[in-house]
């Protein structure tokens, strides 16, 4: 594994990591202070693909002045409430990353596979509407 | 990339299902925007300028919209909150 590999690993492991805290925090300023570490990081990748003016823009702009009207908005309103996790949803999240990170590679493996297409944005393309009609699914469930 | 856009997609579809106030919504579509904009760089092969002034746009009326929201929610209901009370 080389270092550029690992490197990408690390970036879109912490942003990861860091939006699943923002998503856990029940304090919305804490939420808000991991959104603006997740767009840090986020800009980061922008950077690791040779994107520079996107890292130097998304760090003035989103961190600079949109993280910064997020974290003040969510001071200024501060309350802790409690939150119904819904863990069925990060399974789902997990499982649909994995399975659109390793069909590609799959598709490559061999004759019996060809069936899967090797084209990735397609998963993107699948995986988008499954997850609005799931949300349409929990919000017709639970109510708005 | 398109597997850390997913699940940013996922996680800000999840905070806005159970979001309960205003301001999580917005840090809600700040997930979803970057998530999106995310796959575009990768899917449509997009150079960076076009991704961005699409970006910078978007989520500036966003924010634009949704601090409207907030300031008028704050002044008319004294809170954020979007939950319904029985006593409304």
């Amino acid at each position: 594994m080389t270092d550029a590999v690992t490197l990408e690993i690390v970036l879109e492991g912490l942003a990861m990591a860091f939006a699943l805290m923002s998503y856990a925090s029940r304090d919305n300023f804490y939420s808000a202070l991991y959104m603006c570490l997740t767009m840090m990081t986020i800009a980061g990748i922008y950077a690791f693909y040779g994107v520079h003016s996107a890292f130097a823009l998304i760090t003035l702009i989103f961190i600079g002045a949109l993280g910064i009207i997020t974290v003040v908005l969510s001071y200024s309103f501060r309350e802790i409430k409690s939150i119904d996790y819904r863990f069925g949803w990060i399974v789902f999240a997990l499982i649909v990353s994995f399975v659109s990170l390793t069909l590609p590679n799959f598709a490559n493996a061999g004759d019996y596979v060809d069936a899967i297409p090797s084209f990735e944005p397609i998963y993107m393309l699948i995986a988008l509407p499954l997850i609005l009609m799931l949300v349409l699914i929990e919000v017709w469930r639970d109510g708005l | 990339m398109i597997g850390l856009s997913l699940v940013l997609l996922v996680i800000g579809l999840l905070m806005l299902v159970s979001s309960r106030d205003l301001i999580r919504l917005l840090i809600s579509l700040e997930f979803m925007f970057s998530a999106i904009f995310l796959s575009v760089l990768y899917t449509l092969n997009a150079s960076g300028y076009e991704v961005l002034v699409t970006m910078i746009f978007t989520s500036c009326c966003e924010l634009m919209v949704l601090v409207g929201v907030v300031v008028f929610f704050s002044r008319k209901f004294k809170t954020t909150s979007l939950e319904v009370k029985e006593s409304d």
